[in-house]
């Protein structure tokens, strides 16, 4: 029987197998990242919050910071039986306020971006498809049968935005 | 654009708001009786004992992670005695709002839920910011940061209608999704919520607040609480918590992180409690009849 799990802010949610699907409601600077294992059909996604976490701090929710979220997440998919060379990345979130001329002093939706791409580069991890920035609210989904990422922006479209189990898919987007 | 909301949308607000439900008679009387010195625990606990799903709230409340108490609180007289009034007052007035902030808005493409996790996010970061700035009324920082979008459950209808409208009017004039409302609509959701206060008999601080929570600086009295819930709202948008259509498409006054004196590694920092205590209140949303075992 497959799951369909909520994944909050902070939270991390690995499941294995078919038949399941994984949600990041309402992400607004918030980044969802979608890991997946083609093989094994592991699939992982956190919904990271902030960029980096302090050092004092660190270990209550790993998945809230993208520089120990990502590490934590490889782990738990590892774990539940995944390869860490064969995970595949989507990512989607990272909304700034709009800007109306205005300078703009709330930037974290950029910062947790370019966060998330440097720790998934450092983790070895191809980006195969990502979605980020503008000022709209986004819903991700990750469907385990075979990694098809699909984001929804709130009041408007729902789109896919990869499928991660596709072996022909390329080796990644220019991060 | 400006005034294509017709006098007889206007009329229709009015009658809108006067369709609300009007604060439960129990809210008002704790709200006064917290404000009299003479009151005691006792007497407080039993106007509240009066209205048996808001005693059960208000003990379900108390008893949440959030206020952390030592042990479990039985007893509203108990609870009166170790919240304090202001708390009390507070959980009296959040109990009364939650069927109404719970609803779903489906004019802001909000789920059932979300405004009330919106409203519950904008409350615990006024009260941080609050509490930073040492303003003296972090109890009243969270009162109004509930109430600060009480005027969407008003304008829902109307939103719902024109909402594509509103949008492409804010995308083209790049303007703030506040500012589409009260040009496409003639008025906006801070304008109904400070009708809803008004009506509601609140202090008249918290009308303000709510009135002016977009921008602080039109306010007449330049209250710095307008900026505390200003700058609650935009991190929670920013956030995304309790996030709709209209997504970020908001602004964050220029001078406002100034006028409180933080930066941006207070933001930050803030962000990050608000998501922990997100996460301890996430029961609050809870049916209150489990509050009775």
């Amino acid at each position: 029987m497959g799951v369909n799990l909520t994944v909050g802010m902070g939270e991390i949610q690995v499941v294995r197998g078919a038949g399941n699907v994984l949600t990041a409601l309402g992400l607004g600077s918030c980044i969802g990242v979608c890991l997946y294992d083609p093989l094994t059909r592991v699939a992982g996604m956190v919904h990271v919050v902030l960029p980096q976490s302090q050092a004092s701090k660190a270990g209550d929710l790993p998945g809230k910071f993208a520089d120990t979220a990502i590490p934590a997440i490889v782990q738990r998919m590892v774990e539940q039986g995944a390869s860490a060379s064969r995970l595949k990345a989507a990512i989607a979130g990272g909304a700034q306020l709009f800007q109306f001329g205005v300078s703009n002093s709330l930037d974290v939706g950029a910062r947790n971006a370019e966060a998330v791409v440097k720790a998934l580069r450092e983790a070895g991890i191809p980006l195969q498809a990502k979605d980020v920035g503008g000022s709209a609210g986004r819903t991700l989904r990750l469907i385990s049968d075979n990694g098809l990422i699909v984001v929804r922006t709130i009041g408007g479209a729902e789109r896919e935005l990869a499928v991660l189990g596709n072996i022909l898919a390329s080796s990644g987007v220019a991060a | 654009m400006n005034g294509t909301g017709t006098p007889e949308k206007l009329q229709q607000l009015v009658q809108t708001i006067r369709d609300l439900p009007a604060l439960p008679e129990v809210v008002v009387r704790v709200m006064r009786m917290t404000e009299d010195p003479r009151s005691d625990a006792q007497s407080i606990a039993k106007v509240i004992a009066t209205d048996q799903a808001m005693a059960a709230r208000v003990l379900k409340l108390a008893n949440s992670a959030f206020y952390g108490l030592p042990r479990r609180v039985s007893t509203l007289s108990e609870a009166v005695v170790i919240l304090g009034f202001r708390t009390i007052k507070n959980l009296a007035i959040a109990a009364s709002t939650f069927e109404l902030l719970n609803r779903e808005i489906a004019g802001y493409w909000l789920q059932r839920g979300e405004l009330w996790r919106h409203s519950l996010a904008c409350a615990i970061g006024a009260q941080l910011i609050a509490h930073k700035v040492r303003l003296p009324v972090v109890e009243e920082a969270f009162v109004a940061g509930l109430l600060h979008d009480i005027g969407k459950v008003a304008i829902n209808l109307f939103v719902r209608e024109q909402f594509d409208q509103i949008m492409e009017h804010a995308l083209q004039n790049r303007i703030p999704f506040v500012e589409a409302e009260q040009e496409v609509l003639g008025f906006n959701h801070a304008m109904a919520g400070g009708l809803i206060a008004e009506k509601w008999n609140l202090p008249p601080a918290l009308v303000s607040v709510i009135k002016y929570h977009h921008r602080p600086s039109s306010a007449p009295d330049k209250d710095l609480m307008i900026s505390v819930v200003h700058l609650a709202d935009i991190l929670s948008i920013t956030m995304g918590i309790g996030i709709g259509g209209d997504g970020l498409y908001y602004v964050l006054e220029e001078d406002t992180l100034a006028m409180l004196g933080m930066e941006q590694a207070d933001i930050d920092e803030l962000c990050e409690q608000v998501v922990d205590q997100m996460a301890q209140a996430a029961n609050l949303q809870e049916q209150p009849e489990v509050a009775l075992r």
